[in-house]
């Protein structure tokens, strides 16, 4: 008897599960619910996107990140923290940790509202520099779904130095009291040819003094797309990317840090790679070739073979075939395409 | 024979539970305790809606106070960042007309006129730091004094608008990132005085509706205890109409 009551139990446990794995798929809004969008501004696929980028962030940190994207909101002050606490942004997070992002395409403009506990690590100004200096140039172009993942990466640096440096406020304080920034979205205004301009700077006589120019470019935020350092490929592609100021800031920041290490050539003269020690993970390697007679990035390439994880640190994309493995042969790679020590 | 065990018997009368009626001297004590119980119910149930009605007016007036402590908190925040933001511009113009070998009488003009915008704005927020000092703790105590202190905040923010206003005619500083930084705190401060103030008028509202709804209002009167005054928006110092949160 008692056996035949445990197998009843079991069917029926399974019943309930089926039923509710049907109610969980059903759900229109389970996926996309980090994404409010009645503009009707973004696909499905970029809705997914910044769901599931917006996921990993509360998973890894505990941040409980929404986007609205909503027409004729009114003051959008009064709205954002009106819709923090409509939304309950922050119950997601164990610590109640919110931060929510509105764009009002009606006017033009976008705010940022952060709770109160995540106010020290998220101020006003990072807000601000984030809004005009990384997710704007997007905008601009017309690119909102790649201005607010571009803008996460830089909440997401963030919120990692703030878990490294015990930097979060553990406190009950949660919802938005004002903190944030707002900004003027200039959805496609067109390109900012501010941040596309500067002096020439020219390729190195060697692969090493090249990538020393490059960040030193980076340091004034030089971000013309034809300067001379910069191999024929790579001048085509960077005139169709977008070059923010925050990116150009990170770059120069993160390989202040770094490095480098003799520069590798390969038996032709043609390639080299500028690497860095194999324990510098968030130190990417500079791809080079040689070209009229003097070394250029390549950055074409680089942007194809490697990847960076949700740690920052970097990795070969491990289906590209790229043509400067020759100078990685003593290090082992894993079938993620990261770097270990042989 | 024990007439409870006799099925005969006519006796079916009380076994534990005697009647009550009769001189019994224990149903006079059981009555004399019901009595005194119900007496001092009647005492101590409006005693008890009293202290109740005291603590909820207590209540609101704490979180009234609370309320303002915020908006004081903030007020005193935007206070800190402004003499930041007169030495950033001022910096800037300084450096300018030192650079410029010849000054035009535009630019000489124009430096002029933002010595005097500083020189404004260091006025107004003098003063409202005086009026602050003068007033003591606490939310203002009545509508001619939240005025006072509007008017002085409107000053204030006049001021930050005008030396704002200055920084436009340098393009190099208006997209400085520092100077994009201070000029978001003082937004964000600003921001917050907002959403401190609605937080304090719902507060407030919370509290003039108890005052007038029973039984809070008896304790309200019994008490003396007032209206209190909201603290309005400025329709000069903020374009934003300030609607209540709830």
């Amino acid at each position: 008897v008692s056996v035949r009551r445990v197998k009843r139990l079991r069917a029926r446990a399974a019943g309930l599960l089926l039923i509710f794995e049907a109610l969980a798929c059903s759900t229109p809004e389970a996926p996309h619910s980090a994404v409010t969008d009645t503009a009707g501004l973004l696909s499905p696929e970029q809705r997914v996107a910044i769901a599931e980028q917006h996921g990993q962030l509360l998973r890894d940190h505990d941040v409980d990140y929404r986007v609205d994207i909503t027409r004729d909101t009114g003051d959008l002050l009064v709205y954002g923290v009106r819709r923090f606490r409509e939304l309950d942004v922050g119950s997601r997070s164990q610590s109640q940790r919110g931060l929510l992002l509105v764009l009002d395409p009606s006017q033009d403009r976008v705010r940022v509202e952060v709770g109160q506990n995540l106010e020290g690590v998220f101020p006003d100004a990072f807000i601000a520099y984030l809004e005009t200096r990384q997710m704007v140039p997007f905008f601009n172009v017309g690119r909102l779904a790649d201005g607010i993942l571009a803008a996460t990466e830089l909440v997401v640096t963030r919120a990692r130095n703030a878990d490294k440096n015990a930097a979060f406020e553990v406190s009950a304080r949660s919802g938005a009291a004002g903190g944030g920034a707002a900004a003027p979205a200039e959805i496609d205004a067109g390109r900012d040819e501010r941040f596309r301009t500067g002096t020439e700077v020219f390729a190195g006589a060697t692969p090493r003094e090249t990538v020393h120019n490059y960040l030193s470019a980076m340091a004034t935020r030089n971000g013309r797309p034809d300067l001379g350092l910069y191999s024929h490929e790579t001048r085509q592609v960077l005139a169709r990317w977008v070059m923010t100021p925050a990116q150009m800031d990170s770059v120069s920041r993160t390989y202040r840090g770094c490095r480098a290490s003799p520069a590798r050539v390969d038996e032709a003269g043609t390639r080299a790679v500028v690497r860095y020690g194999i324990y510098a993970r968030e130190c990417a390697p500079w791809f080079l070739v040689h070209e009229e007679g003097a070394w250029r990035l390549d950055l074409a390439s680089a942007q194809q073979a490697v990847r960076f994880g949700a740690d920052n640190a970097w990795h070969f994309a491990p289906d590209v075939d790229h043509a400067y493995t020759f100078a990685f042969q003593d290090w082992r790679f894993d079938p993620n395409g990261y770097p270990h020590a042989p | 024979m024990d007439p409870y065990r006799d099925p005969n018997s006519d006796f079916h009368g009380y076994r534990t539970a005697p009647p009550l009626y009769g001189d019994n001297p224990a149903t006079a004590a059981r009555r004399r305790i019901i009595l005194a119980v119900i007496l001092v119910d009647l005492l101590l149930i409006p005693a008890g809606f009293g202290v109740w009605a005291y603590n909820q007016m207590a209540s609101h007036n704490e979180a009234v106070d609370a309320a303002w402590a915020q908006v004081e908190s903030n007020l005193q925040r935007r206070a800190d960042l402004i003499p930041q933001l007169v030495a950033s511009v001022n910096r800037y113009v300084r450096h300018e007309k030192e650079v410029l070998t010849v000054v035009t009488r535009e630019r000489a003009q124009g430096q002029a006129e933002a010595e005097q915008t500083f020189a404004a704005l260091e006025r107004a927020q003098v003063e409202s730091a005086e009026q602050r000092a003068a007033r003591g703790n606490g939310p203002p105590a009545n509508a001619e004094a939240f005025a006072d202190l509007e008017q002085g905040q409107a000053a204030v923010w006049r001021g930050v608008q005008s030396v704002l206003a200055v920084s436009e005619r340098y393009p190099e500083l208006r997209s400085a990132d520092q100077f994009l930084a201070l000029q978001a705190q003082l937004e964000g401060s600003e921001n917050r005085i907002n959403v401190a103030r609605m937080v304090f008028n719902d507060a407030v509202r919370d509290y003039n509706a108890a005052r007038v709804k029973l039984p809070t209002s008896l304790v309200a009167q019994a008490w003396g205890l007032e209206r209190r005054p909201y603290f309005g928006a400025s329709a000069s110092a903020h374009a934003t109409v300030v609607p209540s949160f709830e």
